[in-house]
């Protein structure tokens, strides 16, 4: 009987917390507690790959290729950077073009300060759609700062940490961008799925939309630059009940694939 | 009675470790797990004070490694252990079979009360990676319950 008393007791503190975590936490994102906990797992998990990494280092630069792997590695680095750098610019280039056949301003240059990272970790439900990098704050990594990689737009900084940060995936269902259809410029809203797929959403169904349409950033509420690659249309369906569109996208981004990612400072124009 | 919170926790880290990082390493739609096995072996060998204290700070901290909103792991984790709390009585948790099987069908309503917290119909997710990984936390999960019981049996001793 007592110690039935004592179960009950315990459930209900337990109860009691969960019911306070899940008020206070109606803000969905993890607190600066949680990034005291990423951060201590960052230097376990570095502490831990260290055997790993020696071994695998032996055997990938000294016994199995002794130069190749290592220019190899360093050559896609720079090769994923400067496509980065290349897209990132594409979009801007569009931009300076529309600005000087519309309000015939002088030619204008933007420039993008890109910071790269490594993904660290993903999510470890089925469910949600985030991951960890290795860069934090004291890499210059900020709450809401874009990340992307050579493919695409990736997702945008939720928390940071020193040396982690943590990452909403454009699949999340929790994720929407601004966006528009690159070829007529129609604007909408692209969602996350939470199944991989992307949705683009507030679009009229009178539009004229094709399969295949990339679909970029429109550049609103200003936390992704314009132009960056988000997917292609794969699917439109116009019912005629509705007044908008149900548009699925195809990500641009594998994203179960990435490996390394890139951070992007909101752009500066450049006075010369 | 901290020897055995220590050897807990560093199990944890390295549940932590596989599920984050060499998981998504081989794959990267597949989740597995190993908190489900872990969870029932504290229910099984761990007296209930200890196990549900360690399910609710092992599944509070998971959250750092989450999108998912505060609180709902603890919730949904600590649901699971009291559901094979109760279950224990009615089957024989220490057959392997009882407890791949339990594992399965705990896993598959913690993606779907999960998903219930985003309003997303956990089908969505895609049937293949649910039934490959909801498989493999099925088939860890005998691993996890023996390591627990060696730690339990190393430390009474």
């Amino acid at each position: 009987m007592r110690r039935k008393g004592e179960k009950v007791f315990l459930v209900s503190i337990f109860v009691i917390l969960i019911l306070i975590m899940i008020s206070v936490g109606s803000r969905r994102y993890s607190t600066g507690g949680f990034d005291l906990v990423r951060e201590g797992y960052y230097w376990v998990e570095t502490v831990a790959s260290v055997p790993v990494k020696f071994f695998c280092n032996i055997w990938n630069n000294y016994i199995y290729l002794v130069d190749t792997k290592q220019e190899n590695a360093l050559l896609k680095q720079k090769l994923s950077s400067l496509r980065t750098q290349y897209m990132c610019s594409q979009g801007l280039e569009a931009e300076n073009k529309r600005l000087r056949s519309m309000l015939k301003f002088k030619r204008a240059y933007h420039r993008f300060k890109i910071y790269p990272a490594s993904v660290f970790s993903q999510d470890i439900s089925q469910v949600f759609k985030t991951m960890i990098i290795d860069k934090g704050d004291s890499d210059g990594f900020i709450k809401d700062m874009p990340i992307v990689n050579p493919g695409g737009v990736v997702g945008r900084v939720i928390a940071t940490s020193p040396h982690t940060s943590q990452v909403l995936l454009i699949t999340d269902s929790n994720s929407a961008i601004p966006a528009l259809i690159k070829a007529t410029r129609v604007k909408g809203i692209v969602k996350g799925g939470g199944d991989g797929i992307l949705t683009l959403e507030y679009i009229r169904r009178s539009e004229d939309l094709d399969l295949g349409d990339e679909v970029v950033t429109s550049g609103l509420l200003g936390i992704f630059p314009k132009g960056l690659k988000i997917g292609y249309i794969k699917e439109i369906n116009r019912d005629v009940h509705k007044i908008f569109a149900e548009i699925t996208l195809t990500p641009s981004v594998e994203i179960d694939k990435i490996e390394d990612v890139f951070g992007i400072e909101s752009y500066v124009e450049d006075s010369n | 009675m901290w020897k055995i919170a220590i050897k807990l926790f560093g199990l944890f880290v390295l549940i932590l470790l596989i599920e984050t990082t060499i998981t998504p390493y081989i794959s990267g739609f597949l989740r597995i797990d190993l908190f489900l096995g872990l969870i029932m072996g504290l229910v099984i060998y761990v007296p209930f004070a200890y196990g549900i204290t360690a399910t609710f700070i092992f599944s509070f901290l998971l959250q750092a490694f989450s999108g998912a909103r505060l609180g709902s792991l603890p919730f949904v984790y600590i649901g699971v252990y009291l559901g094979i709390e109760l279950v224990k009585g009615f089957v024989y948790p220490e057959n392997i079979l009882v407890q791949i099987a339990l594992v399965c069908v705990f896993n598959i309503l913690v993606v779907a009360i999960t998903g219930g917290f985003m309003d997303i119909w956990f089908v969505e997710e895609g049937l293949c990676p649910l039934i490959l990984g909801t498989a493999l936390t099925g088939l860890a999960a005998p691993v996890m319950i023996v390591t627990i019981k060696q730690l339990y049996q190393t430390n009474e001793s």
